[in-house]
C-alpha cells in the first residue's frame, strides 16, 4: 500500500486559539532577539543554528533516529554556498546561492540518507557519523577546490538581486537587515515544521519512533518516510549552512566536523525534543551561555556546557521547552535516587 | 619501487599502532557488547591516562610504575562514572548514554584543557627500552617491540579471562542477555562495573604507551575515538579475535597509505566502515543477530 505524502499533508491537528498564540509569540520573540543580544551577527548565528535543529528534530525528536552527522549537511550547504558564490557566481545573490546549496545538500541527504536508513539505532547513527567523516576527508582533500584546511574566504556579501527592480540596484544584506532576512526563513521553516509535525505525516513519524514495526504492519512504507523526512532536514541545514557561509564571509573544515554534530544534539536535547520550538529555544541558550563564557574562559566554555548538558540528560532529558511540573518532578526525583546510590 | 628496509618498518609501524588502537578498542567493543552502550568517554578515559602518566612522571619518574599506576587510576575512575553515572541511563532509549557519554568527554577534554593545559608533552620512554634492534636495513626500536609485545600479551590474557575463567563466562553471557543472566541470579551491576572499568584502565593504558611515541594533550581522545569506532564495527561485536584483527588490519592500512596516499587515510578507513555496516554488519567475526 503506498502512501502519497501529500494527502497525509492534508490534515491538520493544530487547534486554533493556542496555535496562533504561539506563532505571535515566535514572531515577537524573532523580532525582539536582534535587539537582546550583544551584537547581531549574534542573533542570526542564533537563527542559523535555530534552522538546522528545527529540521533535525524531524529526524531525532519526531522519528527517533539520531543522526549523528547532520553537520555533513549543514557544512556541505555552506562549503556549496561559499564555492558557488567565489567561483561561479562572482556575487552573493541570496536565491540562486540558496537554491544551489538545496540541490547540493539534497543530493547527499538522498545518498547518506539511503546508505544509513540501511541499518537502524546505533548503527544507524554510526552510519551518519561515518558518512559526515567521509565528507570531511573528501573535502579535506580537495584543496584546490575547498582550500583545505584553510578553507575558503573571500565570500562576497549576500544580497537580494531580485529586488533589482524596485530599488534599482541588488539589496545589500549585512546586519539587521540580513538578520530580518534569515529569521523570515527561519520563521518560514518553522511554519513547515509545524504543519508537518501536526499532520496525519507527523503523526506516522512519531508512530515509526514508538513502533516501526507495527507501523509497517500497519501498512505504512516506513522506508520513504524516514528517508523523505531526513533529506528535509538535510535541507534545512544546508539553508542554514548557506547563510552562516554567507554571513562570515567564510567556510571552514571545523563546519564539517563531527564535533559540530554532537554540539547539535546537545542543543536539540536541551532545547526539548519533538516540539520544533525548543530546539529553537535551545539554539538560543547554548549559544548565548557559550558567548558569555567565552569572555571569561576562552577555551573551556565548552566545559560548562558540557555540565549543564549531562545535567539536563540525567535529569531533565524533555529538555528546556517541556519543563514542566511532570517533568521536574521526574527530574526531582532522578536526583534523588542519583544520591541515594552514591551514599 | 619501495624499499623493503622501509616497508618492513612501516608494517612494524602498523602493527604498533594496531596494537594501542587494540587496547583502546577492545573495551569500547566490550563494553557496547554487555551494555549496549556506545562509550564516546572512551576516548577521553585513553586521554585522562596519558595526562595522568605525564603528571606523575615528574614525582616518580618511572614508566612502568607510572603505567600500571595511570592504569588503576583511571580504571576506578571509569568504575566510579559508570556506577553513578551512565547508570541511571539503562532503563532508557540507548541514545541517552551515548548522549551523557559524550558530554562527559566533552567536560573531561575541557577540563583537562582547562587545568593542565593544551601544550603537548612528551612522556619519556624507559631506560630499558630505549635501544633499537638492528636486522639488516630494518631499524626497530625496542620500545616499539615491547608495545607489539604488550598488545599480545593483553589479547591473550584477555582472551583467557573470556574463555576459562568464570567471570570470562559471566561477561559473554550478559553479552548475549544481560537479564537473563540477572534471572540466574548474577549481579550484573557488578559485571557491568567490572568491564566498564577494565576498558576504561585497558584504554589508559594505551594513552601511557603511545606517550613516548607521539605527544599527550587533551583532544587526543577525540582524534582517536573515531578511529577506535572503525575498528570495533569492523571487527565485529562480542568477539575479541575480530577486534584484534580489525586493530592491526587499520593500523596496517594507516601505515600504508601513508606510503602511497596519505591523505587516502581516512577516507579508505570510513569507507571500509560504511561497507562493513552494510555488507556484513556484525563486523568481520561477529557474531550474527545482534545487529538489527
Amino acid at each position: 500500500m503506498t502512501t502519497k505524502i501529500s494527502a497525509a499533508l492534508s490534515g491538520s491537528y493544530e487547534i486554533g486559539r493556542s496555535h496562533v498564540a504561539r506563532i505571535a509569540a515566535l514572531v515577537v520573540a524573532l523580532i525582539a532577539l536582534p535587539f537582546v543580544v550583544p551584537y547581531v551577527e549574534l542573533g542570526t548565528e542564533i537563527v542559523i543554528y535555530a534552522m538546522v535543529l528545527v529540521g533535525l528534530d524531524l529526524v531525532v525528536g519526531y522519528t527517533g533516529l539520531v543522526s549523528f552527522g547532520h553537520a555533513a549537511y549543514f557544512g556541505g550547504g555552506a562549503y556549496a554556498a561559499a564555492i558557488f558564490t567565489t567561483d561561479v557566481l562572482g556575487t552573493g545573490a541570496l536565491l540562486p546561492t540558496l537554491a544551489v546549496a538545496i540541490v547540493v545538500v539534497a543530493i547527499l541527504g538522498i545518498v547518506f540518507g539511503y546508505l544509513s536508513l540501511r541499518r537502524t539505532g546505533v548503527y544507524f547513527a554510526m552510519l551518519t557519523l561515518a558518512t559526515a567523516e567521509l565528507l570531511y576527508f573528501i573535502v579535506k582533500q580537495l584543496k584546490t577546490i575547498t582550500g583545505g584546511t584553510d578553507g575558503l574566504t573571500g565570500v562576497p556579501t549576500p544580497e537580494l538581486a531580485v529586488l533589482r527592480p524596485i530599488f534599482g540596484d541588488a539589496v545589500l544584506l549585512e546586519g539587521l537587515r540580513l538578520y530580518a532576512v534569515v529569521a523570515s526563513l527561519l520563521f518560514v521553516g518553522i511554519l513547515v515544521a509545524r504543519r508537518i509535525a501536526a499532520s496525519p505525516f507527523g503523526l506516522t513519524l512519531m508512530t515509526i519512533r514508538e513502533n516501526e514495526e507495527r507501523a509497517k504492519f500497519l501498512g505504512y512504507n516506513t522506508e520513504r518516510y524516514k528517508l523523505f523526512t531526513f533529506v528535509l532536514s538535510s535541507m534545512y541545514a544546508g539553508v542554514a549552512g548557506a547563510c552562516l557561509a554567507l554571513m562570515n564571509g567564510a567556510v571552514s573544515l571545523s563546519l564539517l566536523n563531527w564535533t559540530l554534530s554532537g554540539d547539535l544534539l546537545i542543543m536539540l536535547i536541551l532545547g526539548g525534543l519533538g516540539t520544533v520550538f525548543g530546539p529553537a529555544a535551545g539554539a538560543f541558550v547554548v549559544l548565548l551561555m557559550q558567548e558569555a563564557l567565552s569572555a571569561q574562559y576562552a577555551q573551556t566554555y565548552q566545559l560548562y556546557t558540557g555540565l549543564v548538558f549531562i545535567f539536563f540528560v540525567l535529569f531533565l532529558p524533555k529538555g528546556l521547552w517541556n519543563l514542566n511540573r511532570k517533568t521536574l518532578t521526574l527530574g526531582r526525583k532522578r536526583l534523588e535516587r542519583l544520591i541515594q546510590r552514591v551514599r | 619501487m619501495v624499499d623493503t628496509g622501509f616497508l618492513i618498518t612501516q608494517l612494524v609501524s602498523g602493527l604498533v599502532t594496531g596494537m594501542i588502537y587494540f587496547t583502546i578498542a577492545v573495551g569500547l567493543s566490550m563494553i557496547f557488547g554487555i551494555m549496549g552502550v556506545l562509550n564516546f568517554a572512551h576516548g577521553a578515559f585513553y586521554m585522562l591516562g596519558a595526562i595522568l602518566a605525564v603528571s606523575m612522571f615528574s614525582i616518580i619518574p618511572n614508566f612502568f610504575v607510572v603505567l600500571v599506576i595511570g592504569t588503576i587510576a583511571v580504571a576506578i575512575f571509569g568504575a566510579i562514572t559508570e556506577r553513578t553515572l551512565i547508570r541511571q541511563l539503562y532503563d532508557r532509549d540507548p541514545i541517552y548514554q551515548l548522549l551523557l557519554t559524550f558530554g562527559i568527554s566533552l567536560v573531561m577534554i575541557n577540563a583537562a584543557q582547562r587545568w593542565w593545559g593544551t601544550v603537548p608533552e612528551l612522556l619519556s620512554p624507559p631506560q630499558s627500552f630505549s635501544g633499537l634492534l638492528e636486522v639488516g636495513p630494518i631499524i626497530l626500536p625496542h620500545y616499539r617491540l615491547f608495545i607489539i609485545a604488550f598488545g599480545l600479551l593483553t589479547a591473550v590474557l584477555l582472551w583467557f579471562m573470556l574463555e576459562k575463567t568464570r567471570f570470562g563466562i559471566l561477561v559473554r553471557a550478559a553479552t548475549r542477555d544481560d537479564t537473563m543472566v540477572a534471572v540466574l541470579g548474577h549481579n550484573t551491576n557488578v559485571i557491568f562495573t567490572s568491564v566498564f572499568a577494565l576498558g576504561a584502565g585497558l584504554a589508559a593504558a594505551g594513552g601511557i604507551l603511545i606517550g613516548p611515541l607521539t605527544g599527550i594533550y587533551p583532544s587526543m581522545g577525540m582524534e582517536v575515538l573515531i578511529t577506535a569506532f572503525v575498528v570495533v564495527i569492523v571487527g565485529g561485536l562480542g568477539s575479541l579475535t575480530g577486534t584484534f584483527i580489525a586493530a592491526i588490519l587499520i593500523g596496517e592500512i594507516m601505515a600504508l597509505t601513508s606510503i602511497w596516499w596519505p591523505a587516502g587515510t581516512n577516507i579508505a578507513m570510513f569507507t571500509l566502515m560504511i561497507a562493513v555496516l552494510l555488507l556484513k554488519p556484525e563486523g568481520l567475526l561477529g557474531k550474527s543477530g545482534v545487529v538489527e
